[in-house]
């Protein structure tokens, strides 16, 4: 079985159960066992230690270490899972300065007696004191384990997002090219791995060239970035211009990735999500597998899983062979994974107890501690079902049920096997023994309470009210509310009243009097023609009234209308060349500009990143909202 | 057909609010002989088993066994709606897609009825085994309700040590530790303050102090409270109900650290 190191950063820890392949089964297991990985780095998990759950510590077969941020509420954090089946760490620590605490000890990784810490510390002077030390291991971006083999550090290496925290991200770069520098002086292999926020060349990003041209830079100056600098300068391989920095004199590390794919371009493991550029692979590597030159002839492959979603990251891995060179001898990879004397030959010598935990380890925490599940003190028995009629509509108690008996626990010895079994029996048997009782009781019931249908019925009644009530209010309301939607509508009988009103003034008021005393009549029996003058003249006056406002109001009803309807109607988007309907987005970017609307394709980002022609991705479409009138 | 009516809605308001938080989904399952339920929680580290027997209810019908799935965070919702005094009738058919709660007012006529849809709900059952445990501490609802406030302050954990010299509740913390130590007595004056304790060998065991402070929430169903123990099995405690109906708790004690 090949050993694999996955690294992902996951954008948060549960983010990828909503995509699938994960969304089906949830769980972390089932998601390790896809990734088919031994261990896997994750970055930004974004939770809080309060928030830790069950399903995310206690993975059965995994243990967990984390890193999360001290004072920065659910934002960034490290975890590293490790298959104990496979391998078992042997010294753990957060942060890559050394100068954070294990839990309930107040004495620093670094302070440790040599014995109990992973070492290559950052020695005074070598780093610079921009930025304090505690400050930067505060973050949660960095769980060191240590295999006999070598040095695990998973890392989350800040972003350039802003000016403001450009100091800070050079002081984690330094750390980490001290730390690893320094293990590597004292003769422990490292192999580094996460999300570097850093692309180590133009081959490693989509539409450099283009950068480069609107920048105004150069390769050179483009690889001179310090991050980039750092980098190249501490893989074997990198372009390094001009001298190299003082104490960055060697490469230390192999970009696995890369070396396994040398010229393989588009091998992005970042894309923006705002840009929509996955899917045109418009993106970025900058999740990195590397590792010191006295373990890269283990690795046997080492590659990156666009096709995997679940964030804006894919997942890279490393394999390592079952059998690998270690001091010149060949030695059975697992003897190094693992404690002195667990394996050998591959074999396992002894089981992995919880004895084996480090304290950092995030099973230890009080409340994941020393955990028992109540599951395995107690007996299964078959639920309760409802009566086995065949009328019922649930679908399980169709299915035939199937109980596996399961063996007692030997701590329930003293009690015989027999009186748990009677037990369940009875308890299974309950239902057809009381049958009797059963036949008897209702009639009891149903004698003692011969108030009881009487009651309910009006019960019902009154709640057959209530609910004719609730609905005829509920009719009312809907129907104010399709007047308020129908504001358009308002118009429309409007003008066709006013139209009638002008056509009854052209035919005369007397057809429209002689209709209504017609109307009136009948109920006003004999004094009716007296009451209906008077009526048809003031009905005829309240006509002319309205007709009257109703023109100085409204001097072009339709003209109302439209204008109306250009603020209510939905705008008319405008189509890109692809014959679609474009997006609108507002402009962020700092600038003239800022704040504008305006229309583009809505396809994603095509794979030269800019706006292509004739193609699948985004075309050149581009339309301010303010220059748009809403026709085509 | 299910037709259950309780003089007043303050019990069943009582343990429902005291289990909400510790189990979301269960199945109330009603035969003749009364309404059970029993649910683990989500980390199956405690079980929640209650009974409200037959007797409890005036009257009680069920001519067949059925299973009302309930979500128990919509059943709180509804029941706020009943006030203390209320009766309570609770209502499902043979085979139920809502379960019907009427709420009485004892001093008007008001008579407000409302249907809570029901779920599917697949649950394991489990097999309580009736148990000698080692030791019987019974006291007061309330007092063990601040034993368990006050050690949280303290620690994730407590440990229950009870020997023939009495109970001893202690935690040990970031902070510091505390402790605290009950004996054996008899309070004639206020019977409810004693401290009775049944002990046919000494136990000591830890269990997480999160799970019995929301045990507690059931200190208001009961003045008194029973906690057994025995070792390498789960700690019962039970406040009982009105009549011989009962709430239990059970919780799976911390692994030893001599393991």
């Amino acid at each position: 079985m090949p050993f694999r190191i996955t690294t992902w950063n996951v954008n948060g820890i549960r983010n990828p159960f909503g995509y699938q392949p994960w969304r089906d089964k949830r769980t972390f297991k089932s998601m390790f066992e896809t990734l088919e990985a031994d261990i896997v780095v994750m970055q930004e998990v974004k939770i809080q230690r309060k928030d830790l759950k069950d399903d995310m510590v206690l993975v059965p077969g995994w243990d967990v270490y984390f890193s999360l941020p001290k004072h920065k509420k659910g934002y960034s954090g490290v975890a590293i899972y490790t298959s104990h089946s496979v391998c078992s760490p042997i010294r753990a620590e957060e942060g890559i300065t050394g100068v954070l605490c294990p839990p309930n000890s107040s004495t620093k990784f670094r302070d440790l007696p040599a014995d109990q810490q992973i070492g290559g510390y950052p020695q005074p002077g070598q780093l610079s004191d921009a930025v304090d030390e505690a400050a930067l291991d505060s973050e949660g971006r960095c769980v060191i384990l240590e295999f006999p083999a070598f040095v695990l550090i998973g890392v989350y290496s800040p972003a350039v997002r802003d000016d403001t925290r450009a100091e800070f991200r050079q002081a984690y770069i330094d750390a980490i090219d001290v730390r690893v520098r320094n293990l590597v002086a004292m003769g422990k292999q490292v192999f580094l791995c996460g999300d570097l926020n850093i692309i180590r060349s133009e081959l490693d990003t989509a539409g450099a060239a283009e950068h480069l041209r609107k920048e105004g830079m150069t390769v050179e100056e483009y690889l001179s970035v310090p991050g980039r600098r750092f980098l190249n300068q501490i893989v074997f391989g990198g372009q390094v211009f001009g001298e190299r920095d003082s104490g960055r004199e060697e490469p230390m590390l192999w970009d696995l990735c890369r070396e396994f794919h040398p010229n393989r371009a588009g091998m992005y493991t970042c894309w923006e999500t705002r840009k929509n550029a996955r899917p045109g692979n418009f993106g970025s590597r900058i999740d990195y597998v590397l590792c010191t030159s006295g373990i890269k002839e283990w690795f046997v492959d080492s590659n990156i899983q666009e096709g995997l979603m679940g964030s804006d990251h894919c997942p890279v891995y490393a394999t390592m062979g079952d059998t690998v060179s270690h001091n010149g001898a060949q030695v059975h990879l697992l003897d190094l994974m693992n404690p002195v004397g667990m394996f050998k030959n591959g074999e396992r010598q002894r089981e992995w107890t919880t004895k084996d935990l480090l304290p950092t380890s995030a099973k230890l925490m009080p409340e994941f501690d020393r955990r028992r599940s109540i599951k395995d003190m107690f007996f299964k028995t078959p639920p309760v079902k409802p009566w086995p009629s065949s009328d019922l509509p649930q679908p399980t108690s169709d299915e035939p049920l199937t109980f596996k008996p399961i063996p007692p626990p030997p701590y329930l010895s003293p009690k015989p096997e027999s009186t748990s079994a009677s037990q369940t029996l009875s308890r299974l048997s309950t239902p057809a023994s009381s049958n009797s009782t059963a036949a008897s009781s209702p009639q009891k019931t149903s004698s003692s309470t011969s108030k009881r249908p009487a009651e309910s019925a009006v019960a019902s009644n009154r709640a057959q009210k209530k609910g004719k009530a609730t609905l005829t209010r509920e009719s009312s309301k809907s129907g104010a509310g399709g007047g308020q939607s129908t504001l358009k509508g308002f118009f429309k009988p409007k003008a066709a009243a006013a139209e009638t009103d002008v056509k009854d003034t052209a035919k005369g008021s007397s057809q429209a009097s002689s209709s209504e005393t017609a109307q009136h009549s009948p109920n006003q029996g004999t004094s009716s023609s007296l009451v209906a003058g008077t009526d048809v003249e003031s009905s005829s006056g309240a006509n002319s009234k309205t007709e009257s406002e109703a023109n100085e109001k409204v001097h072009d009803p339709i003209a109302a209308k439209e204008s109306w309807s250009t603020i209510l109607g939905k705008r008319i988007v405008p189509r890109c060349e692809h014959g679609e309907d474009c997006q609108s987005l507002v402009v962020k970017k700092p600038g003239v500009n800022c704040g504008r609307s305006f229309f583009m394709c809505a396809r994603p980002t095509g794979p030269s990143g800019g706006k292509e022609r004739n193609t699948e991705f985004r075309c050149a479409t581009f339309i301010w909202s303010s220059d748009w009138n809403g026709r085509p | 057909m299910l037709e259950a009516r309780l003089g007043e809605a303050a019990e069943f308001k009582k343990v429902i609010d005291a289990i909400k938080d510790l189990v979301q989904d269960c199945n109330f399952d009603c035969n003749d002989s009364g309404v059970a339920l029993q649910a683990m929680d989500n980390s199956h580290v405690a079980l929640v088993a209650m009974l409200l027997k037959a007797e409890s209810f005036e009257p009680f019908r069920c001519d067949r066994n059925i299973a009302l799935g309930v979500n128990l965070t919509s059943l709180t919702k509804v029941l706020r709606a009943a006030q203390n005094d209320d009766i309570l009738t609770l209502k499902a058919e043979d085979a139920p897609d809502v379960l019907n709660l009427v709420f009485e007012s004892k001093a008007n006529d008001r008579i407000s009825e409302y249907d809570l849809k029901l779920m599917d709900i697949d649950q394991e059952h489990l097999g309580i085994p009736d148990t000698e445990y080692a030791a019987t501490v019974t006291m007061s609802s309330a007092e063990f309700k601040r034993i368990t406030t006050d050690l949280i302050a303290m620690s994730e954990s407590v440990t229950i040590d009870v020997s023939k010299d009495g109970v001893k509740f202690s935690a040990q913390g970031d902070i510091g530790n505390g402790s605290i130590n009950l004996r054996q007595h008899t309070d004639l004056e206020k019977s409810t303050n004693s401290v009775e304790i049944e002990l046919s060998e000494p136990v000591a065991l830890t269990f997480s102090l999160k799970y019995l402070v929301n045990f507690c929430k059931a200190s208001a169903l009961s003045t008194r409270v029973k906690i057994c123990l025995s070792n390498e099995v789960p700690l019962l405690v039970e406040f009982g109900l009105s009549g011989t109906s009962y709430l239990r708790f059970y919780l799976a004690p911390k692994i030893g650290d001599e393991e």
